[in-house]
């Protein structure tokens, strides 16, 4: 990657859930970050910090409650550019428009066997996507749909089989044949490969690198599995109670991390080396906060071991420490 | 050290489309007093049903069919589903990786909690009431006094996770089994609760069958460890061992797939192909179609266990013919 494009920019993204009795789940806050083209991008947190609303968010599956989601991708014909010459802001589109977007953004899900039709064989599943967005000819999308499956490390033979004579790795497979089909430029995927065994789960790490490669594919990978995202991702984002917490290059990240809330959760990692265990070791004590009522000033000051007296009280901003190395806490002011 | 678990060639078999397949094919280890051993193995290989088995908690279309299992110096193969239901929590327990699945959600954590110190235990409600508390601080949870009138839901899985530890180690059972007890756990929280088991471990006098997925975790919790794959035993050692020298080409395997969050630059390795389904018969070693090692012996015969070294236990016909 010698120039890189930005392919998505988030400007502020938040997101609330209503739920009852006048509560709000601030599931967002001002998520602000650029995502280049061809990159795999990683995003970590505990479960609940946002991962999965930031990627549904980005794809226009949830409404985002403010801010912007520019997608350099494409032009689309009657729509102004947003920013620059031809950005599309994604928050601004009807319906019928992001339709046409939705070619080229694409999700694939944590459960495999949940997002598969039980009735339908993996072939009819797959050529359906043909068969919504094109008007290839019948035996185009059988084709087509033949190649897809010998590409994600299918044979030619599942065309025919349904989902309960697939494994879990499979399935897998079949989910991202549906979400590459119509050449996408960006894909999210959401705790896609942490379902699966380990012996599965780097088969299809390797299948994911090799699309990448090959198709100069934007990953938008979501993980609770930081060693996956230090092995597989160029950047990473880490969460906290829908907040940046850190941004940084993958190696840069593993080597240096500043936010406390990064040392913390690398720290508490199993790692497969025995190691004397009547040592002390450093545990981050608490639980995460609720969403619905988060903390004051920083989201993280009531379990981080740097706590100061400002903490409780200011939010700390988003700054870049050195290069593409972006830290939210007042250690770092 | 004292055997609290003798498992024996243990043969347990699943009735599927009317036919029995076996799902565990004969397996033995033993579990001594103050030991924890972790089970390890994809997902399918047999270690539910390795602890179901022990439990006698195994599903309608499933048995022991042979082999024998000894807690506490008594052999439990024998004995009728009423016998053994008594023996449950009292000499073994059991915590689950949801323990919404093992607590009454119409019941309150105080209930739970005393009902069995009344039941097995024989103790008066107030007695048993203050023992919970105790035993609630022994796992650290907060307020002790305050949780005792809340419901499971109202908690977190971290706080759920600890209440159930407390629950099984309140009525000092001889032998604790944990089923991926940190696998639905964030990494913070899951840290806290193998440091609390670790810390435990001293107050127990109990052995414990701890089952992971995690190689990481086994490093963190394990004495020894048992590899399973596809029903098999095919490795066991002291942690050490089977973490950093494995000599199976399955846990070798395992130990190479999962990235590592210290490695520079990690190359991950796949194992080729998937675990056989249960009712596939494979001739030779079970592993041997995905095996970089596979010969044609491997192909014919089934490996015999051999130990490596004492106390590491390798079913590979590779293995013995290097070490000769
Ligand atoms: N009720 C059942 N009927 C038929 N086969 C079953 C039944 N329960 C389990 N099995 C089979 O028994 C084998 C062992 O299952 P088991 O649940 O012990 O796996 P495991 O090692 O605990 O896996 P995981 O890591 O996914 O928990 C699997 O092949 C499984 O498909
Ligand atoms: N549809 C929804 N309605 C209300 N709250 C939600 C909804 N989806 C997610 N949330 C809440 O938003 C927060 C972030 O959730 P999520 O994005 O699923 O986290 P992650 O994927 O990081 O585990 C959590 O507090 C979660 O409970
Ligand atoms: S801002 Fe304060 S509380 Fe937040 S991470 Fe930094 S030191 Fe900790
Ligand atoms: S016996 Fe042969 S096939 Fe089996 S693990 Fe050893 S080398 Fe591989
Ligand atoms: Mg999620
Ligand atoms: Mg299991």
């Amino acid at each position: 990657m010698s120039e890189r494009h930005v392919i998505l920019e988030l400007k502020k993204l938040k997101k609330y859930f209503p739920i009852k009795r006048g509560l709000v789940v601030h599931a967002l806050e001002d998520i602000s970050v650029s995502i280049y083209e061809g990159e795999k991008f990683g995003v970590v947190g505990e479960s609940g910090c946002g991962k999965s609303t930031l990627g549904r968010t980005i794809l226009q599956l949830y409404p985002p409650t403010s801010g912007a989601c520019i997608y350099y991708g494409r032009s689309l014909e009657g729509v102004s550019p947003a920013c620059g010459e031809n950005g599309i802001d994604l928050t601004k589109l009807r319906p019928q428009e992001m339709r046409v977007l939705r070619r080229d953004m694409q999700i694939v899900f944590q459960d495999p066997a949940a997002s598969l039709d039980p009735r339908q064989t993996v072939g009819s599943t797959i050529e359906e996507v043909f068969k919504i967005n094109t008007d290839y000819a019948p035996s185009v999308r059988k084709e087509k749909t033949l190649v897809l499956l010998e590409k994600v490390g299918l044979k030619r033979e599942h065309f025919e089989y349904y989902p309960h004579q697939l494994s879990g790795g499979q399935k897998q497979r079949v989910g991202i044949a549906r979400a590459i089909a119509l050449d996408p430029k960006f894909v999210v995927l959401d705790e896609s490969v942490s379902a699966l065994d380990v012996s599965i789960q780097a088969q299809i790490l390797l299948l994911l690198e090799a699309l990448n490669r090959e198709k100069n594919l934007t990953y938008f990978f979501i993980t609770h599995d930081l060693g996956v995202v230090k092995y597989f991702c160029d950047r990473v984002l880490v969460m906290y109670l829908g907040n940046v917490c850190e941004l940084a290059p993958s190696k840069v990240l593993f080597r240096s991390p500043l936010h406390p809330y990064t040392v913390s959760l690398l720290d508490a990692v199993p790692r497969p080396v025995v190691h004397d265990r009547a040592q002390k070791e450093r545990i981050l004590e608490g639980e995460v906060p609720s969403a619905i009522a988060p903390p004051p000033g920083c989201p993280f000051h009531t379990r981080c071991p740097r706590r100061m007296l400002l903490c409780s009280k200011e939010k700390p901003e988003l700054r870049e420490i050195e290069e593409g190395h972006f830290v939210a806490c007042h250690v770092y002011a | 050290m004292e055997k609290i678990l003798e498992v024996k060639d243990l043969v347990t078999t699943f009735r599927i489309a009317k036919r029995e397949y076996p799902v565990l094919r004969g397996i033995s280890f033993d579990i001594h007093r103050r030991e924890t051993v972790c089970m390890v193995g994809e997902s399918g290989c047999g270690k539910s049903v390795t602890a179901l088995s022990i439990m006698d908690l195994l599903p309608v279309n499933a048995h022991v069919a042979s082999g024998s299992i000894v807690l506490d110096g008594q052999e439990l193969t024998t004995l009728s589903h009423r016998a053994r239901n008594a023996l449950r929590g009292e000499k073994a327990g059991m915590i689950f990786q949801e323990p919404m699945t093992a607590l009454n959600p119409l019941l309150t954590i105080g209930y739970q909690l005393t009902e069995g110190l009344r039941y097995h235990k024989r103790l008066d409600s107030k007695t048993a009431r203050e023992l919970a508390v105790q035993y609630l601080k022994k796992v650290g949870v907060a307020n002790p006094v305050e949780r005792l009138k809340q419901f499971p839901f109202q908690l977190s899985g971290g706080l759920r996770q600890r209440i159930m530890i407390a629950l099984v180690m309140s009525l000092q059972p001889s032998l604790i089994i944990a089923d991926e007890p940190t696998t639905a756990l964030d990494v913070t929280i899951q840290k806290q609760v193998l440091a609390l088991l670790n810390a435990l471990k001293k107050d127990m006098d109990a052995g414990i069958l701890f089952i992971t997925h995690d190689l990481g975790v086994v490093a963190e919790i394990a004495d020894r460890v048992v590899v399973l794959y596809s029903g098999m035993k095919v490795e066991e050692g002291p942690v050490e061992a089977i973490i950093g020298a494995p000599r199976h080409p399955y846990t070798q395997g395992l130990l190479h797939a999962v990235p590592n969050v210290d490695a520079e630059d990690f190359v991950i390795q796949a194992i080729p192909g998937t675990l056989p389904h249960v009712t596939e018969e494979i001739r030779g070693c079970r592993f041997h179609p995905r095996c970089p090692y596979a010969t044609e012996r491997c192909r014919q015969e089934t490996p015999v266990e051999i130990e490596f070294v004492p106390g590491h236990r390798v079913a590979c016909w590779n293995v013995k013919e290097s070490a000769r």
